[in-house]
């Protein structure tokens, strides 16, 4: 009876131990990361050990709770992980790429509108090269287009940082997890499995699992006490996060090819090749891209001023002056040295016209004055107040504290284009040389003339006359003083002022030319033709407008291909996930029905101790 | 297999998150009319759409352009006209002042009739256009494009040619120059313009030697069928150009209506299609809300006491 007694009361436990698991259960139905527990019921050991006046072994033995289980499946957590790790890599690298779709502008506020505007307003002055009104509406094209490319690139250039400090916040993340990952390793490794406490880290050690596994992928081998082996990829030859010997650090850094991974960064550098997997492979492909396009508006801010400034300095502006260059290609950026003290502020302007170095420009505070000094180090300057080199003005405000530097890197490409500070006159629509024939001419021979800064066969002169003088011999002279200055063959270009001229055609004995320098207010608009004559004009990527279409097409569908490539990974990960979700997850019907079953063998064993009480008060009766 | 409560809660969320997802990109589509809001919707269509506003943007540029040039190329015709109405009357005069019957006194009046007519031709050849850049003057706008030297001379003082328009990389000249017009006459004298013939007549007219002022008034009357070839000329050139730009410009207006019906099919939207898909988003939307409910109230919690 004793032993009723016993079975009773060791049934009692065991359900006490199997309803509280239940509870437990249903009070973390909605915790993440939490696995259902199961108990595991065993028949208890015999009683007794065969001693002569105890009973058989082998009759009663009551219930023992064995273990408190966790229903997981490591290979269908695994591919939860993994799915999960995919989806996070095309999620974001949707969102960086959508950003960047951004930044390059659509609409009213695109690079491609601005330029379009700019060579249509370039096509209004040509049918008008004297108008003011066209003139100026021309100059405030360039000057948008200008700072459109300027705003762009600023954009780029924030995107690019944002997204490296983002990089930096996950490689971080990344490093606290392993080294928690290490932390919950060594506690396993001293708890006994099949407990509690066991269970809890085990729960916290997939669940850092998780989150690893969503910013690069691992592979994740376990050892007998529940403590893991941690590698980076997906084979078991990747490099080692975390292991018996504690957990490796990670970090990203820039490479010319775009920023790559480095493993133990701090002790033995080594550079790993990044799974794709994982947002922190998301960010760094975003990453790559956000690089492509800055170099690739870069290339077209250089290639379109470039192509501007050398068209409108072949012309000549409606002053009557040679043309020159309409936009300024380089600006200085300021970057405060990371040790500075003080509180000072650089006030920087560049002089129009001014040739800024490439190599850049320092600032220091040394011995109570600033220095400037060029980049190179070829020239220095130093001073208390407003510094001035190259035409760069350096005015620095504020409190400095002695040793402070600052430095001023050269910007060119989208970054550095600005329109120079220049009146609407400046545009040079006409050609520099205008031709016409005598109207007595009876040959068909036409004068082209082209500027050729280096030809000097001819004295410099505001016009010449060219008579054929002879069968294929034309006579330059001075139209106002009748002297002849040279006589050449006709056909093909021969050089003359600053200019090459070509007769072709059949001139007649006598037919005369004049090639005189475009008057101030010429409406000549040779010069504007060529300009927009550029728009068609192939370069490496096409024609510029084409170049840009292309850059903005390259992102587009890179987004376009990650949003279908995301809405593939989002169905598999949710799959595997419920997968996985199905074994560990805890169904709130069957936990009920759990409880109502264990809530019956409870009060059933309860019951068996009620009976062997009463069994035991009848005994005693009986003896008194 | 078991249902996991807190799954089957998300997935039941997630469809309805996504169906409301899909509801406002269909009613962003069509508050736009645009099947295309982002480059990315559909990367080639975007860069077609880009393609074909460009083109949109060039043709009006060139329409305005075309406009400008027409009315000045109009502008010159309308000079030209005077100019022949002109040179036709000075014809008239020649004649009657070669005719024998025509005594001194109206030689007078007829050489004081040339002097003016002189003089009107000047101011047609220093017209200026609406904008006031002389129309005879080449590449050089300044006005006037004709004056006197210090021997009296008519002198071009332009250079170069008109400003061209530059049509599928034609250059069309949006004017002529003025030696196009009034100069290159040859005459038995040698060569000879306009204005010098005038004055030339005014001479003749003037001469009182009856075979040297015939000699000259033959002179000047070749000239001046000359000029009136020239004028005439320079007048049908015109003509031609202008008709070029007509047809040009019928050409543009016939290409943006190509150019806008390719944008509608490349970015448009099918409304009809659109608006039913939003009507049976919002119907599947609203019976999964209904399912949902349904199914979260079933718990056999219920039952537990």
């Amino acid at each position: 009876m004793t032993d009723l007694l016993a079975l009773g009361a060791s049934g009692v436990r065991a359900y006490q131990t199997a309803l509280s698991i239940v509870g437990d259960n249903v009070a973390n139905a909605d915790t993440p990361g939490y696995v259902r527990r199961a108990v595991t019921l065993e028949t208890g050991p015999g009683a007794g050990a065969g001693e002569p006046l105890s009973r058989s072994v082998t009759a009663s033995s009551g219930v023992i709770t064995r273990a408190i289980t966790r229903a997981f499946d490591t290979l269908k957590a695994e591919a939860a992980r993994n799915a999960a790790g995919d989806l996070a890599r095309l999620t974001t690298r949707a969102d960086w790429l959508t950003q960047l779709q951004t930044a390059l502008g659509s609409g009213d506020a695109s690079l491609t509108t601005r330029i379009a505007s700019f060579f249509d307003a370039t096509s209004d002055l040509a049918v008008d090269p004297t108008s003011n009104t066209a003139r100026a509406v021309l100059l405030d094209r360039a000057d948008q287009t200008a700072s459109q490319f300027r705003s762009t690139a600023q954009d780029l250039d924030s995107l690019h940082d944002n997204l490296a400090r983002a990089t930096d916040a996950a490689t971080t993340q990344v490093n606290q997890i392993t080294a928690g990952l290490d932390a919950v390793n060594i506690q396993l490794r001293r708890t006994q499995s099949g407990g509690s406490a066991a269970n809890g880290l085990l729960d916290t050690r997939d669940q850092l699992l998780t989150k690893l596994a969503a910013l690069v992928r691992i592979a994740v081998t376990p050892t007998e006490s529940g403590a893991v082996e941690v590698r980076l990829g997906d084979a078991g030859n990747g490099s080692l996060l975390v292991g018996s010997g504690g957990a490796r650090r990670i970090a990203a850094a820039d490479s010319p090819s775009g920023p790559v991974l480095i493993l133990d960064p701090t002790h033995n550098p080594v550079s790993v090749r990044l799974p794709a997997s994982g947002s922190l492979s998301g960010l760094i492909e975003a990453q790559r891209r956000t690089t492509d396009a800055q170099s690739a508006i870069d290339a077209l801010a250089t290639r379109f001023a470039a192509a501007v400034n050398t068209q409108n300095s072949a012309g000549v502006d409606a002053t009557g002056l040679d043309g020159g260059a309409l936009f300024a290609t380089r600006t200085l950026g300021v970057s405060a040295g990371r040790a500075n003290g003080g509180a000072a502020v650089l006030g920087v302007s560049i002089a129009d016209g001014q040739p800024v170095d490439a190599s850049g420009y320092t600032m220091t505070f040394l011995g109570g004055q600033w220095t400037l000094a060029r980049g190179d180090a070829t020239a220095t300057i130093a001073g208390p107040g407003p510094l001035t080199l190259d035409g760069v003005t350096i005015s620095p405000s504020g409190t400095p504290q002695e040793g402070d530097g600052y430095a001023l890197a050269a910007r060119d490409g989208a970054a550095g284009l600005s329109l120079r500070p220049l009146n609407s006159s400046a545009i040079a629509a006409s050609d520099r040389w205008l031709t016409d024939a005598a109207a007595t001419n009876t040959g068909s021979a036409q004068l082209a003339a082209r500027v050729n800064l280096a030809s000097f066969a001819l004295p410099p002169l505001p016009a010449y006359r060219l008579t054929v003088s002879a069968p294929g011999l034309v006579d330059i002279s001075d139209p106002a003083t009748a002297t002849s200055l040279l006589t050449v063959a006709v056909g093909g270009w021969s050089a003359g002022a600053g200019f090459d001229f070509d007769l072709s055609g059949a001139p007649a004995v006598g037919d005369s030319f004049r090639i005189s320098r475009a008057p101030p207010a010429s409406s000549d608009n040779g010069n504007l033709r060529a300009l927009q004559a550029l728009r068609d004009a192939q370069g490496g990527t096409g024609t510029l407008e084409g170049g840009l279409d292309a850059t903005v097409a390259v992102v587009a569908s890179g987004l376009a291909e990650t949003n279908r490539l995301g809405d593939a990974a989002k169905a598999i990960a949710a799959d595997a996930a419920r997968a996985a979700d199905s074994v560990s997850g805890v169904d709130l019907d069957s936990e009920a029905a759990k409880l109502i079953q264990l809530q019956a063998a409870y009060k059933a064993s309860s019951q068996v101790i009620a009976a062997a009480r009463d069994l035991f008060d009848v005994l005693l009766q009986a003896a008194r | 297999m078991q249902v996991n409560t807190r799954a089957a809660y998300d997935a039941a969320t997630a469809r309805m998150a996504d169906l409301s997802t899909q509801l406002d990109t269909v009613q962003a589509q069509i508050a736009s009319g645009k099947r295309i809001t982002s480059a990315s919707d559909d990367p080639i269509a975007a860069a077609h759409v880009t393609r074909i506003n460009r083109a949109l943007l060039v043709d009006t540029a060139t329409g305005r352009a075309i406009g400008a040039a027409s009315s000045r190329l109009a502008s010159t015709d309308t000079v030209l006209e005077g100019v022949g109405n002109l040179l036709a009357r000075v014809r008239e005069i020649a004649l009657s002042g070669a005719n024998a019957t025509a005594n001194a006194a109206d030689r007078t009046t007829m050489a004081s009739e040339v002097a003016q007519l002189g003089a009107q031709l000047l101011g047609f050849a220093n017209r200026t256009d609406s904008d006031g850049g002389a129309l005879f003057g080449g590449a050089v706008r300044t006005p006037p494009a004709y004056a006197p030297d210090a021997t009296g001379a008519i002198i071009w003082q332009g250079a170069g040619s008109a400003p061209a328009l530059v049509l599928d990389r034609n250059a069309v000249a949006t004017g002529v120059d003025g030696p196009s017009v009034f100069a290159g006459l040859t005459t038995p004298a040698g060569p000879t313009d306009a204005f010098k013939l005038l004055a030339d007549l005014q001479t003749a007219l003037g001469q009182s030697d009856k075979v040297l002022r015939a000699a000259a008034m033959a002179d000047v009357q070749t000239g001046i069928d000359a000029a009136i070839d020239t004028s005439a000329n320079s007048r049908a050139s015109i003509g031609a150009r202008m008709a070029r730009l007509d047809s040009e410009s019928a050409r543009i207006d016939t290409a943006k209506l190509q150019l806008n019906k390719d944008l509608e099919g490349a970015e448009g939207l099918d409304m009809a299609a659109a608006i039913a898909r939003l009507q049976r988003l919002s119907t599947v939307l609203s019976a999964t809300q209904q399912s949902f409910v349904k199914v979260a109230s079933l718990s056999l919690w219920d039952v537990v006491r």
